[in-house]
Order: C-alpha cells, then sequence, then structure tokens
C-alpha cells in the first residue's frame, strides 16, 4: 500500500514539476524575440520523501561576453555620435563640385576681384565682386550658425544624457536592493538580473563602465576613466544647464560623485559613451571648426581693412567691405574674435542693394576721404584692387586656437579647414563602421549564449510532454491498480 | 546541461544586418552609376577634399580668365585697327606734305589735309569697346583726345603763336616770318604744348598709365597703346602746326621750313607708330600664348578631378551584380531558415 500511495505521490509530484517546467519554456517561446530577456531553466530537487520538487531557476549568462559586450556598446555610441555630428559640419563643406564650402567662396571671391581688376573700369565687375563677397559671408555665416545649432544640440544632448543616467542608476539601485536581499535562484531573483543587465546596456550606451560584481550579488559601477558611479547607493551625475553658448567658451563641466570628468581641467575624462562623445563634440570639434571660421573671417576684415592715406597719416586703420561688430576698429593680428564668423558682414557702403557703390573696391575710402586710395579718380585705377587680389596669396598669422598650420594664406587656411573637418569625418565614419560591427559582433555572440533557441524549447516541450503523459500513465494505472484492489476486498 | 546553439534572436539578427548592409551599398551603387562620381565625394576624398576644392575653384578661374583674355583680345583687336589707321594717317600726310613742298596753292591744301587728318587721328585713337577707350591707359571710361577745332588746343597754339611773334597766324604779317623764327618758336613754345604735362588735359584725357591685365598667376600684361605715346603727339604735332601756320600767308621759303619740320616730325611719328604695332603684336602673341596655357591647365585639372573623384562605371556595374546576388542569396537563406523550425513538422 506504501508503495502504490508513494508511486502516487511520486506521479503527482512529476505533474507538478512538469507544468512547472512547461511554464518556464512557455515564456522563454514567448520573450524569444525579446533581446533582454535571457533564457531560463529550472531545476530540479528531490526531496527525502522521493518526490521530486522545482529547485533553483537558472539563468544562462555570461560576463565575460557580456562585459564586452558592454564595452562595444559605449565604443559604438561615442563613433556614431561622432560621426553624425561631423556628417553635420561636412554639410557645410559639401560636395567639392558644387563650390558650396568657405574655401570654394574665398577662390571665386578672388576670381571676382580679379576680373575687376582686369576690367576695373566696369560697374558691373565691380558689382558681381561684391556679390561675391555676399555670397562667401554668408556662407561663414551659415557655417558659423551650423555650428551653433549643433553645439546647442549638443548641450541640449548633455542635458538628457546626464539625467538619463541619474534615472538608470536610481532603477539599477532598487534592483541592485533586490539581488543583495533575496535568495539567489528564486524567480524574481532571476527576472531581477535580467533588469539589472538591461540597465547595464542602456548605461553603457551613455558612458563607458567598468562593472564590478560583488559576492553579496550587488554590483559597484565604475566610469571608464575610475570614478565611482554606482555602490549600494548611486552617485550623483551634475551639470548645469547653460542656456544659450556663446561662441568660442566650452559648456559647463560634468561632474559624477563631485569629481569633474569633462573638459582640460579633469583628471578623470570620460573617455567612451554617448555622453563623452557629445561633450567631445560640444567643447572641441565644433569649438574647434568655429575657431577656423572665426580666423577666416578676422583674416578677411584685416585684408580689406582701409588705411589712412594723407601724406602723413595720423587716422587709425578702418575696417573696409567686410565688418563685424567691432567696426570700424580693425581686429588684432593672429588673435581670435571669437563670434566674428557669425558677425560677418559685408558693409553698406560697398552694397548696391544697401544704397551703396561697389566701386568703392577699387577706390578706397569708405571711411572717409582721407582712405580714399584713387586720388586722381581714374576709372582704370588698379594698385588697390591688385593689392587687394594679393591679399589671398599672403601668408598671415593664425591663432593657435584654430589648430591648423599658423603661418599661411588664408586661401590654404580654408582648404585646411575643410581638409580638416572631412579627414576627421573619413576617420570617424570607418570608426563608427567598424565600432558598429563589433558592437552587431559581440551582441550576437552573447545572445548566442543567453538568448532563446525556439528548436530547443520545442524539443523540451516535446519531452516535458512525454513525461507528463508517462506520470499521467502512472496516475491511472495506479489508479487501476488500487481499483483492482478495492475490487478484490470488496 | 544546455546545448549551446544559435538563438532565436542571433539567427534573426544575422541575416538582417548583411541585407541593410548590402542595400544600403546597393543604394550607393546605384547614385554612383547614375552621377558617375562617388557616393560622398568629400567622405571619400577625406583629408584630400580641401585640394579639390581648390582644384574645382582653380578650373572655374581658369575658365574665367579665358573669358576676360577674350574680352581683352578683343580690345587689342581694335586697337589694333586704331594703330593702322593712324599709320595710314600719317603715311599719307608725309606724302601730301612732299607734294604740297612745292605745289602753287601747297599751303591751302596742306593746311586742309592737316585738319581732316587731326579728326581721323581723333576717331582712330578715341575707339572704344563696349563703353572701354583702349587708348585711355586707365581713364579707360572717358575718350581720350579732346577736339582740336576749336578747342583748348588750338586756343593755346594761337595764343603760344602771339606771344612769340605779337600777332596771331592769320595775320598778313606772318609774311614777314623767316623759316629760323618759325623753326624756333615750332621747337620752343609750340613744342613746349605737346610735351608733359601740358599735354595731359590740353589735348588728351588719356592717364600716363596703363590697365593692365591679370591672367592667371602670372604677372601682369601691359597690352595696350596709349593715346600718351610719343608716336601720337608728334603726329598730332606736326598737324596741329599744319593746319594752324599753313594760312596761305607764309613766304614759301617760310613754307618749305615748316614742311621740313613737320615732315621730320610725322616720319618719326610713322617710326614710332610702328614700333607700338610692333609691341601690340607682341602683347597679342603673349595673351595667345597664355590663353593656350589656360586651356591646357584646364585640361590637366578636368582630368585630375575626373582621377579623383570619378568611378569606373564597369566597376561599378560589376558590383551591382555582386551586391543583388547576394542580396538575393540572403533572401533566399532567410525564408529558408525561418521554414527550418521544428514548429513545421510538430
Amino acid at each position: 500500500m506504501n508503495g502504490l500511495s508513494s508511486a502516487l505521490s511520486n506521479a503527482l509530484s512529476g505533474l507538478l514539476v512538469t507544468a512547472g517546467q512547461s511554464a518556464v519554456v512557455s515564456r522563454n517561446v514567448t520573450r524569444a524575440g525579446d533581446a533582454d530577456y535571457s533564457h531560463k531553466e529550472i531545476g530540479l530537487t528531490t526531496s527525502l520523501d522521493g518526490t521530486v520538487r522545482l529547485g533553483q531557476y537558472k539563468r544562462s549568462t555570461d560576463k565575460n561576453l557580456q562585459d564586452r559586450m558592454l564595452a562595444s556598446t559605449s565604443a559604438n555610441s561615442t563613433a556614431q555620435a561622432i560621426s553624425d555630428s561631423l556628417k553635420i559640419l561636412s554639410s557645410t563643406i559639401g560636395d567639392p563640385q558644387n563650390e558650396t564650402s568657405v574655401a570654394a567662396g574665398l577662390y571665386n571671391f578672388q576670381q571676382a576681384l580679379r576680373d575687376f581688376e582686369n576690367n576695373p573700369s566696369l560697374r558691373t565687375t565691380a558689382s558681381s565682386a561684391v556679390s561675391a563677397a555676399r555670397s562667401l559671408t554668408s556662407k561663414i555665416n551659415s557655417a558659423a550658425n551650423e555650428i551653433a545649432n549643433l553645439r546647442s544640440d549638443a548641450n541640449t544632448s548633455v542635458l538628457a544624457s546626464v539625467a538619463n543616467i541619474n534615472t538608470l542608476l536610481t532603477k539599477l539601485q532598487s534592483t541592485d536592493q533586490v539581488l543583495r536581499t533575496t535568495q539567489p535562484g528564486t524567480e524574481s531573483y532571476v527576472e531581477n538580473q535580467d533588469q539589472r543587465d538591461t540597465i547595464l546596456k542602456e548605461l553603457s550606451g551613455e558612458l563607458g563602465l567598468r562593472v564590478v560584481y560583488k559576492s553579496d550579488g550587488g554590483v559597484a559601477l565604475y566610469t571608464d576613466s575610475g570614478v565611482t558611479l554606482f555602490d549600494k547607493i548611486p552617485r550623483r551625475v551634475e551639470t548645469t544647464s547653460a542656456g544659450l553658448l556663446p561662441a568660442g567658451t566650452a559648456g559647463p563641466a560634468v561632474y559624477i560623485d563631485g569629481v569633474q570628468v569633462s573638459g582640460p581641467a579633469s583628471v578623470l575624462p570620460l573617455k567612451e559613451g554617448k555622453l563623452a562623445a557629445t561633450l567631445q563634440v560640444r567643447d572641441e570639434l565644433t569649438l574647434t571648426y568655429e575657431a577656423q571660421l572665426d580666423e577666416i573671417a578676422r583674416s578677411l576684415v584685416w585684408g580689406f581693412a582701409e588705411k589712412d592715406q594723407s601724406a602723413t597719416p595720423t587716422l587709425p586703420d578702418a575696417t573696409g567691405l567686410f565688418t563685424y561688430p567691432g567696426s570700424p576698429a580693425v581686429p588684432p593680428a593672429a588673435t581670435r574674435v571669437a563670434g566674428l564668423a557669425a558677425g560677418l558682414k559685408i558693409a553698406a557702403a560697398f552694397d548696391e542693394n544697401a544704397g551703396g557703390n561697389p566701386l568703392l573696391l577699387r577706390d578706397g575710402g569708405s571711411n572717409g576721404a582721407a582712405y580714399g586710395y584713387n586720388l586722381s579718380g581714374e576709372s582704370g585705377y588698379q594698385q588697390r584692387l591688385s593689392s587687394l587680389v594679393g591679399f589671398f596669396d599672403t601668408p598671415l598669422t593664425y591663432d593657435s586656437a584654430a589648430r591648423l598650420a599658423s603661418l599661411t594664406t588664408i586661401k590654404q587656411f580654408a582648404s585646411a579647414s575643410a581638409a580638416d573637418v572631412e579627414g576627421k569625418r573619413s576617420e570617424a565614419s570607418a570608426n563608427a563602421d567598424t565600432a558598429k560591427a563589433v558592437h552587431q559582433r559581440w551582441t550576437e555572440a552573447l545572445l548566442r549564449k543567453t538568448g532563446v533557441n525556439l528548436d530547443e524549447e520545442m524539443s523540451s516541450l516535446l519531452s516535458l510532454e512525454k513525461s507528463y503523459q508517462a506520470s499521467a500513465k502512472v496516475m491511472t494505472t495506479v489508479d487501476q491498480m488500487f481499483a483492482t484492489l478495492v475490487n478484490i476486498v470488496r | 546541461m544546455r546545448s549551446v546553439g544559435p538563438s532565436f534572436l542571433s539567427l534573426q539578427m544575422l541575416p538582417q544586418d548583411s541585407i541593410r548592409r548590402n542595400q544600403d551599398s546597393l543604394a550607393e551603387a546605384q547614385h554612383e552609376l547614375s552621377t558617375q562620381r562617388r557616393h560622398d565625394v568629400s567622405l571619400y576624398l577625406g583629408r584630400e577634399t580641401g585640394r579639390n576644392i581648390g582644384w574645382h575653384a582653380e578650373l572655374s578661374a581658369v575658365e574665367g580668365n579665358i573669358r576676360a583674355a577674350d574680352l581683352a583680345g578683343v580690345q587689342t583687336k581694335s586697337a589694333k585697327v586704331g594703330l593702322a589707321t593712324l599709320g595710314k594717317v600719317a603715311a599719307d600726310f608725309l606724302n601730301n606734305l612732299i607734294s604740297s613742298r612745292s605745289a602753287e596753292n601747297g599751303q591751302d591744301l596742306i593746311r586742309n589735309q592737316a585738319q581732316s587728318a587731326i579728326s581721323m587721328l581723333r576717331e582712330a585713337i578715341n575707339v572704344d569697346v563696349g563703353g572701354i577707350f583702349p587708348f585711355a591707359g586707365r581713364n579707360q571710361n572717358a575718350a581720350p583726345l579732346r577736339g582740336f577745332e576749336g578747342g583748348a588746343g588750338q586756343a593755346q597754339v594761337v595764343a603760344a603763336f602771339s606771344s612769340a611773334f605779337g600777332f596771331p597766324p592769320d595775320n598778313p604779317a606772318t609774311a614777314t616770318l623767316t623759316g629760323t623764327q618759325v623753326n624756333a618758336f615750332l621747337d620752343g613754345g609750340f613744342a613746349a604744348l605737346f610735351a608733359s604735362p601740358n599735354w595731359n588735359g590740353t589735348f588728351s584725357t588719356a592717364s600716363v598709365e596703363n590697365v593692365k591685365l591679370r591672367i592667371g598667376h602670372e604677372e601682369q600684361l601691359d597690352l595696350l597703346p596709349n593715346a600718351n605715346t610719343q608716336a601720337v603727339r608728334d603726329l598730332y604735332a606736326a598737324l596741329a602746326s599744319v593746319s594752324e601756320l599753313a594760312t596761305g600767308e607764309l613766304s614759301d621759303d617760310t613754307f618749305k621750313a615748316l614742311v621740313d619740320k613737320a615732315a621730320q616730325k610725322t616720319s618719326s611719328a610713322v617710326q614710332g607708330l610702328g614700333d607700338m604695332q610692333a609691341r601690340l603684336g607682341i602683347g597679342q602673341k603673349a595673351l595667345a600664348d597664355a590663353t593656350e596655357q589656360l586651356k591646357l591647365r584646364k585640361t590637366s585639372l578636368t582630368d585630375a578631378i575626373h582621377m579623383s573623384e570619378s568611378v569606373d562605371t564597369y566597376e561599378v556595374a560589376s558590383r551591382i551584380n555582386g551586391l543583388m546576388t547576394q542580396l538575393e542569396a540572403s533572401y533566399s537563406v532567410t525564408s529558408r531558415i525561418s521554414r527550418i523550425s521544428l514548429l513545421n513538422y510538430l
């Protein structure tokens, strides 16, 4: 009798276990398409009385692969963010054939001046020289605008990243709490592990992480530069909202746990991740390009300034065709004036649309008679134009903030600036392709280990079905045996 | 223990990624095929982009310079016509001087001829091309020679004569003048009128300096003749001396002295005009050479741009074929993989 009833209770526990196992299989199948879900299994334990019970949940995982995947996620989001930003900067240069760049504008303007020099008495050539200057100015202005927009977008993105990191860290705190306090192997334990992995993946997109798994089941997070990000409690990631970023000034720094992690003053600067990349875009890439444009604009203002032509000059040099907010004072040599590119304008005195006279380009004198070059009023006067044409091929000294060769002609400088942006973009685009491929490779490798294989689930479902049938068969058999026994007894 | 096989997601990801990559490359290749240029030229060029911007700009500059050279060619051509007319005026006048020397009413004859020659001289020098006067130097927008008849020039000649001899040229008293006296006047007070600074302003508004032409980066070409050239002044002086002094009142000897002086000036003008024509010819040659150079430069720039920015059509076409084959393979593999599932057999 004891044997039959123990067979019955064993069969019953078998049914229960099989039902529990198929619940796990069913969850595996339903979440097969969820990249944040890892494959689960449930173990079995045998009780003292010989019945089988559901044991601990096991979760497919691979710490090594996961670390690689997280690192590649950070590297990938850095590379994509930088490549995307450079693509926007590159739109100010465009296809060389379309002559959309500032450099092309300079070349075209010089050519228009040369045409004017060859036909100095024609008002039409004067007008087309001034209109070439206007198109150059608008190219410089719109490039400066593009940079300002990109910087303000990057700034918004920095604030969003900081907010997102803080939210994720707060979420991490609650899962970490659960993992440190609950018994491993329970359902909620493995679900929380999944959740933690998801948070880590999202965090690694924002910034480079170093994850340390601790014996109590919790984790400690450090940035790739070594600043503590999370250890039982989240550390504050802080920055100040800057509003509009003035030209030539880096945005507000980011602090983690009170340590500055961005800007030149930082000893532990962030290396990878979207936050690091947008900080680099906001405070380095755009600033350098902005400085280059400012320098181009400054040397134009300087090159077209007018000098006092009196026998004994007493008046200071004054800006001519190109003006800026500081006009008529001419900006000092070799020193960047932040924001000049955005403020560059054509002086109204030269602009026919504004009632000006384009022939002043030939004669000078836009700042008063003392600045007139064409003293005898000849319509074929060429000297001033010749020296203006020559300006484009004269080496000048440029501010080192532009990070290009400092002694060069304005044409070479502008070409070098275009080459600088496009060179960085080429490099960044290649980096982004590689980083993306590496990221996909590690993600795939990790999914191979932790993901769900439907065939595997189906076959285990088959075997579960069989064992369910078998347990049921055992029960009916035992039932018949009991019935036989009861019949005999009756 | 769990057997490790590819998971559902990794199986899905693999063909998706490769199909997306192939589709991107295919779109780029099609763009390249239709434009014959690299898909994203500046991305492809990278650091070389600055160089290519320079090439494109230089190409349009070279085209602009070719146009400028063509325009200058038109100006030099009409200057050449003007110079040829001047040469003919001078040569004809020289012949007439010699024949009038011994003719009966030589003074009246040659005076009339000198007067019409002066207006022909003015016409030849004041030729214009679309409002630009090639002989005017930098003062391009104004006709270089002023009118003589009734103008400041004539008045000054008459005044100089009067101050030298005490009576105007049409006074019968001129009959008393000797050849030596007239010669002295022509070399003195009269010659001073045609020398700088009096010439400029009185007879000519042309500037001393010429407008120079800059073709490319080369030094400036000084092509055009100038109305202030000595030959033009000599011819003008010879014509003016005859038209004002040969009033019919001069004695035969004095008239001969006047004619001799005028002939001497005219022949030196003929020589000078020859020099000017030669110089203009050299200038035209230099212009043609420069244009030729520009056209060569244009060809080499076009080649350089083509080499660095274009794609090989055959290469792209075969790339497209390869990509399409790959895509088709990916599609069929994807559909097969999705069919190979235990689900279909349960």
